[in-house]
């Protein structure tokens, strides 16, 4: 508290805690040392900030200051097209009236990819951070802001977490307008809307909205344009932040709307009437309104053909019915329903648990946290340990853990399954919803068998039924049931066959293209 | 619409919806039982004649809702009967709901106790059953009308590996089925009414809080009469595939014939004692007879405060889970549900509903006489 009635005194205004629409409230000075000393004074004599006074031949007693901060700009246009352009332009005539002589300098002399002028202060400032150049003119009144934006960006890669063997291998990188020029570049059509706007106190990010106009439902947009004006937070620093402020429950282990790197899933979400949310500084895009099966489609079914597509569909679901249930059925049937196996597969089980000093219940727990140790180590240690971490995982604690008759060889088979399932399904947050699930029905079959699971169950359908992505049911098409997206959501079918939109979305444009066509 | 409105149906129950609920309700735990067990290898022909007797019951309902229209139960109620009357009788009718619900919840428990749960408490199973519907209805209609619409499948396909099984292994046999009709019609009949009215068929008296808010009310006449044909066929087909398959005499020393036959299921070594997870599928129909049973209850008290639905649910959950502990014993439980509460039930099912509509008919002849 101390901290912050000190910057607020401290600063020369109520600038660093107004939101990014704040009100600006100092004209720029005519006398262009104040305005350099007053952005001198607000980021502290930062080193970054570069000043530099140049002479235009045009307007001999003229001075002009730039300011940009170092890093931010690219230094090739920052020298050709205006440091070069003001001190070299001598051809294009002079005017000693002010006002000509900004429209000129706009319009003639300085070549950077955009110009404009702004009365405040505070936009000047903002417009530096963002790594603009300001232009300050003595006796002005004014400052010009001139495109330089550059600097280190990393370039497209290929996608680091949601690869395919066969489809496009780009990823969206940090950079926003680069995210949204992929998207244009698949989906060549005006109808590709984007709308961007800051949010973030302090950081400023750039937000965009990313939809297309003529399918997407308009109800849909502006719930989620209302959404995100809502939204009041010092900083955004991933589209997690904002997916947390735009969800409609926060209370939920399943994600209602889903995150992805790769251009071309992006561009199929917005040709089914989703949208898109990039954020500044992610790779992560978010899409929605989403649906529970949405989770289970890769953009590579459509890629493929459709058979295999449906086939490994479905294996995907089984794969996050096996992550959820398959420790606990074990823990139910080793404890209270022996009678359900076959007597050999029983006698087989029962004789590895021979000897194992601890109940079902509390063996899978140990394994199961063991591995969920284990995965977390792995996506935080540093890379060149990952191999010592496989030895230490496979060899001590699998196969020593069996040897020392600490667990049964079973339980292991049960845990890998569990864990290699997991990792089927295309999208991370569903299998995260997955395992926190598991052990939760682990408990259930625990203290009451197979009717614990069911009652797990019970609430879980209950739960997913209940919940909503921007007004769409969760569930659908399963629940409320839609005949016609029976298509494409357990199965999918041939392309040819599915000429429709998903109807849960309400899409404006509802068919992908006339029946005449056939 | 009115916010309590919003709460009990923010959108209207589409046709499959509908089916769906119909068909999972009316199952219940029908299979479980072998209704009118005293007819012998006739009782699935009682199930048929109870059937058809429901079918006219349904008949009776469906003109009700279509004479009132935009109505629900207890507005009709309200509407006929007048505030005092009307509100008496709706209050009756929450309580009776609530009853059945009760009735559920305690079949649950006593179910699971003697099945898969043989060492635990009942009151632990109850406790979770009542908690998990309280929270499903809670939670709204639509709600608890979609996860009937999710489980559905699973039902459906339990159900038809089951009788797929059955035949697999060459259980039912034609002969334990006759001879057919041997102590004539009458004897049919009479193990058919009222009691199999009253259990399982004219329960779908509750769906007359419902209708009014379905999708399309003209279609959903036609919707509840299917679904209602198709589960009466399926309930008359399982009762038969019992029959055909342990016989009469067996069926009637038994506490659960149908998971008796369950048991006979002998595949390839492997398939057997499938017993445990057919009690899960008759549990589940058991959750939808319960929850079901529980949201009327709760839209009748809901209409009749106007207090929240969520309010309503939290009120009448404990008081579900509690009262179904006022039966001294499970004896008591049986002689009451199937030796009085059958006799008595088509009542409230058939004979109020018929007279409201004799009602509603006369004031609509009045107020066309009045305005022509």
């Amino acid at each position: 508290m101390v901290f912050r009635r000190k910057m607020r005194q401290a600063g020369t205004g109520s600038f660093a805690a107004g939101g990014p629409e704040a009100q600006p409230a100092t004209p720029i000075y005519s006398a262009i040392e104040r305005n350099i000393a007053w952005i001198e004074n607000l980021v502290g004599h930062s080193a970054d900030l570069v000043i530099r006074a140049v002479e235009s031949p045009s307007s001999q007693n003229r001075v002009l200051i730039l300011a940009y901060m170092d890093g931010l700009t690219d230094q090739t246009t920052i020298n050709h097209h205006i440091v070069q352009a003001i001190q070299q332009q001598a051809i294009m005539g002079t005017t000693d009236n002010m006002d000509d002589w900004l429209t000129l300098l706009q319009r003639a002399i300085v070549s950077s990819g955009s110009i404009h002028s702004c009365a405040y202060l505070e936009h000047a400032v903002h417009a530096m951070l963002d790594g603009m150049c300001v232009i300050f003119v003595d006796q002005a009144g004014v400052a010009l802001v001139a495109e330089a934006s550059g600097g280190e960006q990393r370039g497209v890669e290929e996608p680091s977490t949601q690869g395919v063997l066969r489809g496009p291998q780009r990823s969206f990188t940090e950079n926003i307008r680069t995210n949204a020029s992929l998207v244009r570049r698949i989906i060549h059509s005006p109808d590709l809307r984007y709308e961007e706007r800051l949010i973030g106190r302090r950081t400023r990010t750039r937000v965009g909205l990313l939809f297309m106009h003529g399918i997407i439902d308009d109800r849909i947009l502006q719930t989620v344009r209302n959404r995100l004006a809502a939204i009041d937070i010092d900083g955004v620093l991933e589209s997690g932040y904002i997916e947390e402020y735009i969800q409609e429950k926060t209370f939920t282990p399943f994600p209602t709307l889903m995150n992805t790197e790769r251009p071309d899933a992006a561009a199929g979400a917005l040709l089914e009437g989703q949208f898109a949310i990039m954020v500044d500084g992610t790779p992560f895009v978010l899409l929605g309104p989403v649906t529970f099966h949405k989770f289970f489609q890769s953009p590579e079914d459509y890629y493929q053909r459709f058979d295999i597509a449906t086939f490994l569909r479905l294996i995907r679901y089984g794969g996050f019915v096996m992550s959820m249930l398959l420790p606990a059925v074990y823990i139910a049937v080793t404890t209270f329903h022996q009678e359900t196996l076959p007597t050999l597969l029983l006698i087989s089980l029962l004789g590895q648990r021979e000897g194992i000093p601890l109940p079902a219940l509390a063996e899978a727990f140990l394994m199961e946290m063991t591995f969920e140790v284990l995965r977390e180590a792995g996506a935080r240690m540093p890379r060149a340990i990952g191999p010592a971490i496989s030895i230490v995982g496979a060899l001590v604690l699998g196969q020593a853990a069996v040897q020392a008759g600490l667990v049964s060889p079973a339980m292991i088979i049960i845990v890998a399954f569990t864990a290699i399932s997991n990792f089927v399904m295309p999208q991370l947050n569903i299998a995260i919803a997955a395992r926190l699930i598991r052990f939760a029905l682990m408990l259930a079959a625990g203290a009451l068998g197979f009717f614990g699971i069911f009652a797990g169950i019970l609430v879980i359908a209950v739960h997913v039924t209940s919940l909503k992505s921007f007004g769409v049911p969760y569930m659908a098409p399963l629940a409320p049931f839609v005949p016609a997206s029976m298509r494409d959501t357990l199965l999918r079918s041939p392309l040819r066959s599915m000429r429709k939109r998903p109807v849960v979305l309400h899409p404006q444009d509802k068919e992908r293209r006339p029946r005449e066509e056939e | 619409m009115s916010g309590r409105d919003d709460f009990i149906a923010a959108e209207p129950i589409g046709k499959i919806q509908l089916m769906t609920a119909i068909i999972l309700f009316e199952i219940g735990s029908t299979p479980m039982f072998l209704l009118a067990r005293d007819a012998g290898q006739n009782a699935w022909i009682s199930m048929a004649v109870g059937a058809a007797a429901g079918t006219i019951v349904l008949l009776v309902l469906l003109s009700l809702q279509r004479v009132s229209g935009e109505q629900d139960w207890t507005e009709m109620l309200l509407s006929r009967l007048g505030k005092w009357g009307g509100g008496a009788m709706a209050v009756l009718y929450a309580l009776i709901f609530a009853y059945e619900s009760m009735r559920n919840v305690r079949d649950f428990g006593a179910m699971a106790n003697g099945t898969i749960l043989p060492q635990t408490p009942m009151w632990v199973v109850m406790l979770i059953i009542s908690a998990i519907a309280c929270y499903a209805v809670a939670k709204g209609m639509n709600v608890v009308f979609r996860t009937i619409e999710l489980f559905f499948p699973f039902v459906a396909l339990s159900y038809c590996t089951v009788a797929l099984f059955f035949f697999i292994s060459d259980l039912p046999h034609a002969y334990r089925l006759r001879p057919v009709l041997d102590q004539g019609l009458g004897q049919v009949l009479k193990h058919a009414l009222p009691e199999l009215i009253s259990f399982p068929y004219g329960q779908v008296v509750v769906f007359l809080l419902f209708w009014k808010y379905a999708k399309e009310p003209r279609r959903a006449i036609r919707v509840s009469l299917t679904a209602f044909g198709l589960v009466s066929l399926f309930l008359t087909a399982m009762s038969a595939l019992t029959l055909s398959i342990i016989g009469a005499d067996f069926a009637k020393l038994v506490a659960y014939p149908f998971l008796e036959a369950v048991q006979l299921i002998h595949i390839a070594d492997f398939l057997e004692r499938l017993d445990i997870f057919v009690t899960l599928v008759i549990f589940l129909g058991l959750f939808v007879k319960l929850s079901v049973f529980y949201l009327a209850s709760n839209v009748i008290m809901s209409r009749l405060t106007g207090w929240s639905g969520r309010t309503c649910a939290i009120i009448l959950g404990p008081l579900i889970f509690g009262a179904s502990f006022l039966e001294p014993s499970q004896t008591f439980h049986i002689w009451l549900g199937l030796k009085v509460q059958v006799k008595y039930a088509w009542i409230y099912q058939v004979v109020v509903p018929f007279l409201i509509l004799v009602l509603t008919l006369f004031a609509k002849r009045k107020s066309a006489h009045r305005s022509s």
